[in-house]
């Protein structure tokens, strides 16, 4: 009889219990995470970047989690990255997204971030070795072979072409560059010379103006970011050698749409940055929670033309409200 | 009864709360879709205002250049410019007519890569002739260098006599607006009020961004297709309820979504106030009869076992402690009562036994053998006669000294010396008697001479060898007395050489006997019942014979530890 009691007792004060925790329960999940964002960089004219720590706004808020995004004025610095993931380490956070200014002089510092126990997350640009745990880029190459495509069909007779890198060691240029390169298959012995701009759309302007003083015959110029696709725009327009030369660009500032609408540009292949800022910081709190994430994660390209330009989709990729 | 009790009025709470839940968001809808419908209205009249404008048809009619044209131009920008001017949410107002002309806003350049022909408002006012078309939310293009996003109203504007086109009258409502409608409503738990156009396509929706990227989808098609004012639908294991407003002007929908779990709040509360009324409850039931146990059933089982420990004879611990004033009490008590009666009564039969045994053993101790006394008093009428006057004496004094010590004051114990002087006295007068047939010697330890025992053990048996091992002897018989101690025992022997008995005598020696009774009075079997009844398991008596070589009997008695009471 004893024994009974004592069990009724025990389910009684069990069902108490789990009324008042099931309503604790739902609200464990989180466990208030911290994540710092390192972008290559924040200023306000970056369309890009701006749209991608927008996105991380959106996730930061859906998984309330604490995120802060730390990043120099100015992209191209390596030196200047460097610092900033260092201070980052010392903040001790859960996970840091890193988008690597550099492939191989950033790697060290994508090492130390993985040595001091925090979780690495690569965006947009990444390491040598691949370092990280996880990787959410544009797969560049495959943006790559979209313009080599298109500049395949825009090349008749014995054209050739130019391209405007924005650096040698940065991955996104490199990949670019790669997949342009494999597209144009048999046709890759008309790219003539590719020059580095750095992120300066001057620099790409002066070497707009160069590459056509040094080859003649110079039908498209691929230009593989934002700064260098603005530089060789302006150029091209300023030389009135518009309907000339062909200029397939990347990345959609507002100044490039405009471009794109007058003709300038040819095409311009856009990114999806928005969706890469939030499944960043998505993926970011399931790697903490323990899931087993892909190691990369393809946030897509578009290829935009003045015909396609207001179309459903890409209206809304192109201008994001 | 309780459980079923709640468990129904749960199910009608939740089903009350669910009806009035879906009641209050299709108010809530449709407010907002009424809303926004009266806001298109007012854009509508407005455009209107501008439509059937006469400086608008003459601008647009008049031949250019002329005076009344120009005036008509200047009109109808001013009114435009007053226009933008007042309303904010006013994003363009453009005038284009089929010729060719066109007026935007404060004269803005029109946006020389788009053509406005093509564009799908522009086609849309042109066939629908009356009223208005209106898009979904799109980038507007027509000014140069500029990309906003807005809600286009469209409208044909017609010549005085209303029959054909002359161009059309664009209006740009700021997306902003139809934003900010829509999160005016506040809705729990993230619930939220999106809008769709006609064909389904998204014009307002407060996680538009993720719905675009990918990331979040939609029910739209469900809500298309929906016939019912509202439905409920389950996503990603959360339950949903989608209630539908349709606009018949604009064709538009104004959705609410909410989780029915936040709806059913009340009926949360009200379950979990049951459940905590419930476990309450329990807790009281549980705790009444645990009470109720304690008060009752543990006394019962208290009484219970003490009746059985009396039942055992352990009437000392069945003594029970009252503490209820209750029935059980009672009980106990008059337990208790009856329980101190019965020990009372069975330590007063144990102590009745006691005496009687004691009177027993007196009466036992008081048996000495009569034939030897007269055999002795005989003897001594017989040496006086033959005037032995020296054996007259120590026979007399002998005897005197024997009936002292067995009348003696009755004492149980005596210590073993006087008990060997009585055997002694008993032996010195029975070799008078016989002589030269007789033979003793005593061979006792002296370091038991205190001890304590019961008195006339050894003369017995003395007496025993005499009679029945020596007398019928033909030849001189010995008796040997020992006295000494082996492993903590006090043993007495009294050894002769006499006849013995045989083996079946032997057995039963111990045993009463009329026959021996009758022949020694005392004898062996007095001795050994008195040993047994004083000692107890403490004294054992041995006996052993042989026919015609001798007998030997041996007593051993435990010897007492200091402070033990016989």
């Amino acid at each position: 009889m004893k024994i009974l009691k004592k069990v009724l007792l025990i389910l009684m004060i069990a069902v108490v219990l789990y009324i008042s925790l099931s309503r604790g329960v739902e609200l464990k999940q989180n466990k208030n995470f911290s994540i710092i964002f390192i972008p290559k960089v924040v200023e306000p004219n970056n369309d890009f970047w701006n749209l991608v720590i927008e996105g991380a706004s959106e996730a930061k808020i859906e998984y309330e989690i604490k995120l802060e995004v730390m990043a120099p004025e100015k992209e191209g610095s390596y030196e200047k990255q460097n610092e900033i993931i260092l201070e980052a380490i010392s903040k001790r956070p859960d996970a840091i997204i890193l988008a690597a200014e550099d492939y191989e002089k950033t790697a060290p510092l994508a090492q130390k971030i993985k040595d001091n126990g925090i979780k690495l997350l690569i965006v947009d640009a990444g390491v040598k070795d691949q370092i990280e745990d996880v990787m959410i880029a544009t797969n560049n190459f495959e943006a790559g072979i979209k313009m080599g495509s298109r500049i395949k069909k825009l090349l008749v007779d014995d054209g050739t072409v130019a391209i405007m890198s924005h650096s040698k060691m940065t991955s996104t240029a490199m990949q670019r560059e790669s997949g342009i390169r494999v597209a144009l298959n048999d046709r890759e012995g008309r790219i003539v010379e590719s020059y580095e701009c750095g992120s300066d759309s001057d620099k790409a302007y002066e070497n707009t103006i160069k590459a056509v003083k040094e080859h003649e015959n110079l039908k498209v110029i691929a230009a593989l970011n934002q700064y260098t696709s603005i530089g060789v725009a302006r150029a091209i327009k300023d030389l009135n050698l518009v309907d000339q030369i062909k200029v397939v660009g990347f990345d959609n500032s507002k100044e490039q749409i405009k471009y794109l609408e007058e003709g300038i540009y040819d095409s311009i292949t856009i990114q999806n940055p928005f969706y890469m800022g939030y499944i960043s910081v998505e993926k970011a709190v399931k790697l903490l929670q323990g899931e087993v994430i892909e190691k990369n994660i393809n946030t897509g390209s578009t290829l935009i033309t003045k015909e396609n330009m207001y179309i459903g989709m890409n209206q809304r990729l192109l201008f994001p409200f | 009864m309780s459980m079923i009790f709640t468990y129904f009025s749960l199910k009608l709470t939740k089903q009350t709360t669910l009806e009035n839940s879906i009641k209050y968001m299709k108010e809530l809808t449709e407010q907002m879709n009424y809303s926004i419908e009266s806001y298109i209205k007012y854009m509508e009249n407005i455009s209107h205002m501008l439509n059937q404008n006469a400086d608008v048809r003459n601008y647009l009619m008049l031949d250019a250049g002329t005076t009344e044209q120009k005036l008509a131009k200047k009109r109808v920008t001013e009114q435009i410019a007053t226009t933008l001017n007042i309303r904010e949410d006013i994003r363009n107002i453009a005038v284009i007519g089929i010729n060719g002309r066109i007026l935007l806003n404060n004269g803005v350049t029109i946006n020389p890569y788009m053509n406005v022909r093509e564009q799908s408002w522009y086609k849309k006012a042109l066939d629908q002739k009356e009223g208005f078309a209106i898009s979904t939310s799109h980038v507007q293009n027509i000014v140069e260098y500029e990309y906003p996003w807005v809600v286009t109203l469209s409208s044909a504007i017609q010549d005085k006599g209303g029959t054909s086109n002359i161009g059309v009258l664009l209006v740009d409502l700021n997306y902003k607006v139809i934003e900010d409608l829509c999160k005016r409503i506040e809705l729990e738990d993230k619930g939220y009020i999106f809008i769709i156009d006609e064909a389904g396509n998204l014009v307002y929706h407060p996680n538009q961004k993720m719905i675009y990227s990918g990331l979040k989808t939609e029910l739209i098609t469900d809500v298309v297709k929906s016939k019912e004012s509202y439905f409920i639908t389950t996503k990603d294991n959360e339950e949903y309820l989608y209630t539908i407003a349709k606009s018949e002007r604009t064709g538009w929908r104004a959705v609410g979504v909410v989780k029915t779990k936040a709806l059913l709040t009340y009926s949360t509360i009200a379950r979990n106030a049951y459940m905590v009324t419930i476990s309450m409850l329990l807790v009281i039931a549980i705790s009444l009869s645990i009470h109720l146990s304690k008060k009752i059933t543990e006394p019962i089982r208290i009484l219970e076992e003490a009746m059985k420990k009396s039942e055992l004879g352990d009437f000392e611990a069945a003594e029970i402690e009252i503490v209820e004033k209750n029935e059980i009490g009672t009980l106990g008590k008059t337990f208790n009562n009856m329980n101190q009666k019965i020990h009372q009564l069975i330590k007063e039969k144990i102590l009745a036994e006691k005496l009687k045994r004691k009177s027993e053993l007196k009466a036992l101790h008081a048996q000495i053998n009569p034939h030897f006394l007269y055999n002795t008093l005989e003897s001594i009428v017989w040496m006086s006669e033959g005037g032995k006057n020296k054996e007259v004496v120590k026979m007399t004094s002998e005897l005197a000294k024997l009936l002292r010590q067995s009348i003696s004051n009755g004492l149980e114990l005596i210590p073993l010396y006087q008990e060997i002087n009585y055997a002694k006295s008993y032996l010195s007068i029975q070799k008078m008697r016989y002589r030269d047939q007789l033979n003793y010697e005593i061979e006792v330890d002296p370091a038991i001479e205190n001890v304590q025992i019961i008195k006339l053990i050894i003369q017995p048996l003395i007496e025993n060898a005499i009679y029945h091992g020596i007398k019928n002897k033909e030849t001189e018989g010995n008796i040997l007395i020992k006295g000494y101690e082996k492993d903590e025992k006090i043993i007495l022997e009294v050894e002769d050489d006499g006849i013995g008995m045989s083996e079946e005598t032997r057995a039963h020696i111990f045993e009463e006997k009329e026959t021996n009774l009758k022949k020694n009075g005392v004898g062996v079997y007095n001795v050994y019942s008195r040993l047994k009844l004083h000692y107890g398991q403490k004294a054992e008596m041995f006996c052993e014979s042989e026919l015609g070589k001798g007998t030997c009997m041996k007593i051993t008695i435990v010897k007492e530890q200091e402070g033990e009471k016989a």
